[in-house]
């Protein structure tokens, strides 16, 4: 879908991004993790050529992204930057028809596909002809996600997108486009600093630092089975195992050698397959009959991640 | 009572009033327009280098720093003049509003805005006209907004270079001391700001959500000024050009017009100052000029005999305040020594030495005391007038005069004999603006003495020739100074003192060598001309 070959940009003698080599699948939930400074954004913004590589080359579908016309790259892939970059003299739906228009469709046209995006997006009626700083905070993400969804793009590319919400919006928000129907099989590529984020949001998760890729994986995959120090240290914080518990999803226990035993989760407490351990273990509340179960299905997972030998990774040089 | 005057007297002038707020709308919008046509996409364009863009907006303010009056004075040898003169100016005095806050508003987008929308694939046309420019708006609205209003204020100097405008009424109405007339261009005037910058405003709040109308908008205007700047001025007919005074006074233009029975003329309405130069350059073929000028015949010009005596002559005096002479009881018999001392003769040899042989006023001053107040014997020490230091000496007595060579040459006279010959020491205050002005001085004790007109006094302060018989008075000469040197004591506590024996009059003068007036000598010849 989406392939960095030997990506390297130089900011004059500065070197931001040094040989990254990265292959994002098509429906994948790609997260770019990282301190601030390490070139996650620089990365994404190569991808639809806001910024020229110094060497290497993006593939897109299958052909070089720089024989494309980036005006025309870039109306394929969509894109939500932090509190939404919403065109504030414009109404909502002006805004969400911006690419629409730039790819020259009716207003018929732009109406009928509203139609379908207001449902799986839940915008309001109410809002359209309001203009973004009407809205809340949360409000303006879901209708910058309107605008880079409309003309159904190949990709989304989000950059902090949930990083200008305050915390209870912003978890709110997260999970809410998680479970989006309309996102289900999308390939987004998200950046951001933040681990929980990462965790809840990636299918996989690509941690960076000073221009490099370390490690690529499942967030499981990072955290039990960490490829080199830095990696390690990154995720030793206090809040680690909180974020074992975001970064493990009830189907994963399923998956393990013992799925057999383990009591099925998501038919007890009514929550998809998809949730994570942090998810169920709140949706318990105080019931450690069955939390101490599913902390036991858990510490085995870890276990068998962390002696599985260490997959060949074909796209990690 | 009061609504029935101003109404009878908006109604009097309701047809100028009309026309020259028309003329200085377009003045204002033809400026403003032409700003904004050539400085947004000046700024447009230098926006992404800096070098460029501070070297503009540091030449435009380097233009705003230049007095309105001189910015005028140096369009005229390239506009020539009239309206494209004064548009001139006022487009460079708009430029600096407009570019800088072009400049300031598109650098102020917000960067996260122009990346989102580069980022969702707007290509740089799409991003200017969406994007950039519907956000650095408001920014850009203001600096038009500002020189809105700055130029409606600075187009009323327009006037003075034949440009027409709201600023007739209040040149002619300092020019013959009516507030009523400065009242008739100064008010409309303001209305009019307040007017142009509300519909700027409305404007913007239009204009915001539809950019592709302004694309519309500016392109219709930048067509519509094309052509106006452009739109040929007819030059074939006759045209006049007469200073503020002479078309107000009562025994000027209109007068002129009666006695001659001429028909109503094109004319233009500008600066005593500018005269010569437009009738030079062909801006006008008549000039109304002063008689004491010395510049007719150097400048291939002559004048038109005034057979029938039309034109008012004056005779010129001093006008002192009798607390002068209460202060310094010697000032009377050496200022009294003045009467007749200068005939029209004399005084046009003065002018002459300044304006032909470019001497000093000081100069040509001292060479005519020196013989005069030999001849009248009075002991007049050139020494004594030189080694004064006035920045040293606090002045005894002020001296004011009006702006003319005559003027400026008279005031040094009396400086200079009071200083050669007293021990006083005089200051002079040469420029004063009109007659209101000097008037005023003189009453507020700012000035003690200045050189006057006797016409001009009494059409300004008395309000002469408003009917019949005050006509009649202002056309005798003899009768007027006595007159006034009653009525100047009785209600002013004044002292219209000897003259000085010379006389000012209006002349018409023409081009040597314009066909046109070949076989035209006097008024009435040339009135001929104007009935055919």
């Amino acid at each position: 879908m989406i392939e960095l070959r030997d990506l390297r940009k130089d900011f004059g003698a500065k070197t931001v991004i040094n040989g990254v080599n990265l292959r994002v699948r098509p429906g994948e939930k790609l997260v770019l993790l990282g301190p601030s400074g390490c070139g996650k954004t620089t990365l994404l913004r190569m991808i639809n050529r806001l910024l020229e590589p110094t060497s290497g080359s993006v593939w897109f579908e299958g052909t070089d992204a720089g024989k494309y016309d980036p005006v025309l790259l870039r109306r394929k892939l969509g894109y939500v930057v932090q509190d939404g970059g919403l065109l504030p003299h414009r109404t909502v739906r002006e805004n969400i028809f911006t690419v629409p228009r730039l790819l020259g469709w009716s207003t018929q046209q732009c109406e009928d596909r509203l139609f379908v995006i207001k449902a799986i997006l839940w915008l309001f009626d109410s809002w359209f002809e309001m203009f973004p700083h009407e809205l809340s905070g949360g409000q303006r993400q879901r209708v910058a996600l309107a605008r880079a969804l409309i003309a159904d793009p190949a990709a989304l590319l989000m950059d902090e997108p949930f990083s200008g919400l305050d915390p209870m919006t912003r978890q709110l928000i997260r999970r809410e486009v998680r479970g989006l129907w309309a996102l289900r099989d999308k390939t987004i590529i998200m950046v951001t600093h933040d681990i929980s984020e990462a965790f809840e949001f990636g299918d996989r998760v690509a941690l960076m630092s000073s221009g490099t890729i370390q490690q690529v994986g499942t967030p499981s995959e990072l955290l039990f089975r960490p490829r080199n120090e830095f990696v390690q240290n990154f995720f030793n914080q206090t809040e680690r195992i909180h974020h074992e518990w975001q970064a493990v999803r009830l189907m994963d226990l399923e998956l393990g050698p013992a799925a057999e035993k383990s009591p099925r989760f998501d038919a007890k407490i009514d929550l998809p397959a998809t949730a994570t351990i942090a998810e169920a273990l709140a949706a318990m509340g105080g019931d450690t009959k069955r939390s101490s179960a599913l902390l036991e299905a858990f510490q085995k997972h870890k276990v068998h991640v962390r002696a599985a030998a260490p997959e060949q990774d074909p796209q990690q040089s | 009572m009061i609504p029935d005057t101003l109404r009878a007297f908006v109604g009097m002038h309701r047809n100028e009033l009309v026309t020259r707020t028309l003329e200085h709308v377009e003045l204002v919008s033809l400026s403003l327009l032409a700003a904004v046509a050539i400085g947004m996409p000046l700024a447009v364009a230098l926006r992404r280098s800096r070098p460029l863009s501070t070297g503009f907006v540091g030449m435009a303010s380097v233009v705003q720093t230049v007095p309105s009056l001189a910015l005028l004075s140096l369009m005229l040898p390239l506009f020539g003049l009239g309206r494209n003169s004064a548009v001139a100016a006022l487009f460079l005095y708009a430029l600096l509003p407009v570019i800088r806050n072009t400049l300031v508003g598109l650098e102020g987008v917000p960067l996260n805005i122009v990346d989102s929308a580069r980022g969702i694939g707007m290509n740089r046309v799409q991003l200017f006209w969406a994007v950039e420019l519907p956000l650095a708006l408001p920014t850009i609205f203001a600096g038009l907004r500002t020189a809105a209003v700055i130029n409606v204020g600075v187009a009323t100097l327009s006037a003075l270079v034949g440009a027409g405008g709201l600023g007739v009424f209040i040149f002619r109405g300092v020019a013959n001391n009516q507030p009523q007339i400065i009242l008739l261009g100064a008010l409309p005037a303001a209305l009019l700001a307040l007017t142009i910058d509300s519909l700027l405003a409305l404007a913007e709040r239009t204009l915001l959500r539809h950019t592709w109308r302004v694309a519309a908008i500016s392109a219709v205007i930048l067509s519509g000024v094309l052509f106006a700047v452009w739109r040929p001025v007819p030059s074939t007919e006759i045209t006049f050009g007469f200073p503020s005074g002479f078309i107000q006074r009562p025994d000027g233009y209109e007068a002129w017009r009666t006695q001659y029975e001429i028909p109503a003329v094109r004319y233009t309405e500008l600066d005593m100052s500018l005269l010569y130069n437009s009738l030079r350059t062909g801006d006008i073929d008549v000039a109304c000029g002063s008689a004491l000028d010395s510049r007719v015949e150097s400048l291939g010009l002559r004048v038109i005999a005034d057979d029938r005596h039309s034109f008012p002559s004056y005779e010129a005096a001093l006008l002192a305040r009798e607390q002068l002479f209460q202060r310094i009881p010697a000032m009377r018999p050496l200022l009294d020594k003045l009467g007749g001392a200068l005939s029209t003769e004399t005084m046009r040899k003065l002018v002459r030495r300044v304006e032909q042989d470019g001497l000093t006023n000081e100069a040509v001053s001292r060479e005519f005391l020196r013989e005069w107040t030999k001849s009248v014997g009075i002991d007049w020490q050139e020494r004594r007038a030189l080694a004064k230091r006035p920045e040293l000496d606090a002045p005894d007595i002020i001296i004011g005069t009006k702006s003319a060579t005559s003027q400026y040459i008279l005031g040094r006279i009396i400086e200079q004999l009071i200083d050669g010959a007293t021990g006083w020491n005089a200051q002079l205050k040469s420029g004063l603006g009109s007659t209101a002005i000097c008037f005023e001085s003189l009453q507020r004790g700012d000035i003690d003495l200045y050189p006057e007109f006797n016409g001009m006094l009494a059409v300004a302060i008395f309000q002469l020739g408003s009917d019949t018989t005050s006509m009649d008075r202002l056309r005798n000469g003899a009768d007027l100074n006595s007159w006034l040197k009653h009525e100047l004591g009785q209600q002013h506590h004044l002292e219209w003192m000897p003259t000085f024996g010379f006389s000012n009059a209006y002349t018409l003068i023409v081009r040597a060598d314009d066909p046109r007036f070949e076989n035209v000598q006097t008024m009435s010849q040339l009135a001929e001309l104007l009935r055919r």
